[in-house]
């Protein structure tokens, strides 16, 4: 029980303790000054009625002397009486040597007889002491008479008991005695006295309690005042712990609670600016981090689109290398035959040994334009196929072509006509491959017509562009092959490679049509006749730095 | 190149043991190989395309055919399943002379049901040992 309490009291906050360590101690002070006044008033009190009643019955013993002596009842009665009307007189009475009562204020109690003590002898100073009853206590005084004989007279001398000695001793010459005559006796009641002192100490007792309650009021509140300003930062310094930031302890003192509070509230703050620059950074560095991780994504998704780029190209290269083996093997098997067939003879005649070696060199023709087509497809495809443009006449570029086709179109006797050309429009760009683009187009064209047939050039105005027409009469193209005409190698009926071409002419082309700026394409109805269409700037509307940019590396790359 | 050893079957006796169609669209090819097999002691045949090699087959019965597999219309490994799935071609012997050569494009052939797979350019005696090994077995 002890312990629990005590462990409580040690668990008490601050303030209750400090107040109950100064009521316990303001509390021991008043008690033990209140204490100590009252025993010095109760002495003091006690004192004085003793004093009192000791000057009362010295001067009872004296005034009774010659009444005692002559026995006069009425004279002690009326002295009795006297001394009775004194408060705090509880009874008075005299009594002879052998303690018979003289006289009694109460007269019924006339000549009983009293005991008293031994030491009643040498009663001298008089005695004060207690009785049985608690509240009263007892003076015994002797009476006393002083004979003197001079001259064989007796003399009585009436002397006050307390120079009797005195008296004695200084006329030690002189034959004297004192007579014991008897005692007179008061009782005195404390009962008063007791009455005011127990007020005295009620009223001291009641001061005290004031006072306790006031100082610990007082303390109370000096204690508040320290400790409720103590609590509150003890609680704002638990929250901020906690990581609320947002405490503010409302205290306006000028003392060092007030100057706790106010560092306290400035720490607060700093700590608040502190951690408030702290997220400011971590959300930057959060924003810094999303956005390197957008931009890695970003990277990560564009290595991705060049990596499959990457592997479309490959995948394509690896058609075309597949595609041009086998382009290669073929012209090379021939020529491999026929090397052989000669070697072994199998030609028995002339005629035959010239028809082998004739299909050798026709292949091995073939072999190095296949060759050249490939490389200069790869060239421009690349972009690093020199283009020098310049103004061209239609006319002139139509002439051009024909002088190599020319012998083709006499022996299947076609119709060439060229007068179809608005003299007005001059082009511009390369000589040479749009040379190339037209003796290719011309060049199927007479390949696909019949005997007598007709193949028809044409220049005209298409906006920017001047537009090139290339019609024949020959057997046409199906509408859905007509894309495969631009496939490398493309395996259509209609497209002949097995002697002149290589199956990339048409690839050529339209590279470099689309090179110059231009775009290529075909009409064909099948039975009437193919005509193939193809677009070149105009020398007018194509001022020479554009050009240059137009054909990319240009003069300068070769 | 290695020769694909199948069982060899009872020539049918409809099959002209003597005659080898040659089919290829390129012209050079077909001349010089028609020159060899006819060098050879055969009858050689010659169609420039998978349709003109089918109504070869059909008039001459050739026991043997040399077949190009890149070609315009009929591809030669149609034209092989054609044949393989009539009963009447279906012993008939069949070579293929490709450009193409890659393993894969073999392993097509002969899935297809050639008995042969020669890749060009090709040593034009090797295929004649071929043929010789196919039609006159007993020859050498």
């Amino acid at each position: 029980m002890l312990l629990s309490a005590l462990k409580k009291l040690v668990h008490l906050r601050l303030g209750t303790k400090s107040i109950l360590a100064v009521i316990m101690l303001l509390s021991a002070i008043s008690i033990s000054l209140t204490t100590f006044f009252v025993s010095t008033q109760k002495r003091a009190l006690t004192d004085k009625l003793r004093k009192r009643a000791l000057a009362l019955s010295s001067n009872m013993a004296f005034n009774s002397q010659y009444a005692v002596l002559s026995r006069d009842i009425s004279t002690l009665q009326n002295l009795l009486a006297g001394v009775k009307k004194e408060s705090d007189i509880e009874e008075a009475f005299i009594t002879d040597m052998e303690g018979v009562i003289l006289a009694h204020n109460d007269t019924s109690q006339m000549g009983q007889k009293i005991e008293f003590s031994s030491e009643l002898d040498s009663l001298s100073p008089p005695k004060w002491i207690p009785t049985a009853h608690s509240n009263i206590w007892r003076t015994i005084t002797l009476i006393e008479i002083e004979r003197r004989q001079s001259n064989g007279d007796e003399i009585l001398l009436f002397s006050s008991p307390e120079n009797t000695e005195e008296e004695t001793e200084t006329t030690g010459s002189i034959a004297s005695y004192k007579q014991k005559l008897g005692f007179v006796i008061l009782d005195v009641s404390l009962e008063s006295m007791n009455r005011a002192l127990a007020i005295g100490t009620r009223r001291a007792i009641l001061i005290t309690l004031i006072m306790i309650v006031i100082g610990a009021m007082a303390v109370i509140c000096l204690v508040r005042s320290v400790a409720v300003p103590i609590y509150r930062l003890a609680d704002a310094t638990g929250a901020v712990a906690r990581g609320d930031l947002d405490q503010k302890v409302p205290i306006r003192r000028s003392d060092e609670i007030g100057i706790l509070a106010d560092s306290f509230n400035h720490m607060i703050s700093q700590l608040k600016v502190s951690r408030e620059k702290i997220e400011a950074w971590n959300r930057e560095l959060e924003a810094k981090v999303t956005e390197r991780t957008e931009e890695l994504e970003e990277k990560h998704y564009e290595l991705e689109k060049a990596y499959e780029e990457l592997k479309t190209l490959d995948k394509a290269k690896d058609d075309f290398l597949s595609l041009v083996s086998h382009e290669l093997r073929t012209p090379l098997s021939s020529i491999l035959l026929y090397s052989e067939m000669l070697l072994d003879g199998i030609a028995d005649f002339e005629s035959s040994r010239t028809e082998f070696l004739s299909t050798i060199v026709d292949n091995c023709k073939r072999l190095t334009r296949l060759i050249n087509d490939v490389l200069d497809l790869s060239k421009i495809e690349a972009g690093r196929m020199p283009f020098k443009p310049e103004k061209l006449d239609f006319k002139e570029l139509v002439a051009e072509t024909l002088t190599s086709i020319r012998p083709k179109l006499e022996s299947k006797k076609i119709n060439f006509d060229f007068t179809n050309i608005d003299g007005k429009i001059h082009l511009w760009g390369d000589r040479d491959k749009i040379i190339q683009v037209m003796t290719n187009i011309i060049s199927n064209a007479v390949k696909f017509t019949l005997d007598e047939g007709e193949i028809t050039v044409s220049l005209t105005d298409y906006g920017k562009m001047g537009k090139i027409a290339i019609q024949d009469t020959g057997k046409g193209i199906k509408k859905q092959d007509i894309p495969k005409v631009f496939d490398r190698f493309s395996q259509l009926e209609s497209i002949d490679h097995h002697s002149e071409g290589t199956g990339l002419g048409m690839t050529i082309s339209k590279s470099i049509i689309e090179r110059l700026g231009g775009e290529i394409w075909i009409e064909s109805e099948l039975g009437r006749g193919t005509t193939v269409f193809f677009t070149v700037p105009k020398a007018d509307h194509v001022s020479d730095t554009k050009t240059e940019k137009a054909f990319g590396h240009g003069s300068q790359s070769e | 190149m290695c020769p694909i050893q199948k069982q060899k079957r009872r020539s049918d006796m409809d099959l002209n043991q003597n005659k080898v169609l040659i089919v290829d669209d390129e012209k050079a090819i077909r001349l010089g190989l028609f020159h060899c097999v006819k060098n050879a002691g055969f009858e050689p045949v010659a169609a420039a395309d998978g349709k003109e090699a089918l109504r070869l087959i059909d008039e001459h019965r050739p026991a043997l055919v040399i077949l190009d597999v890149m070609m315009n219309g009929l591809s030669g490994l149609e034209v092989c399943r054609i044949l393989r799935s009539n009963p009447k071609t279906k012993g008939m012997k069949i070579v293929f002379l490709s450009a193409k050569g890659q393993m894969k494009e073999q392993e097509q052939g002969l899935e297809a049901g050639g008995d042969y797979y020669i890749t060009k350019p090709f040593d034009y005696r090797e295929l004649i040992e071929i043929i010789k090994n196919f039609l006159r077995p007993g020859d050498e």
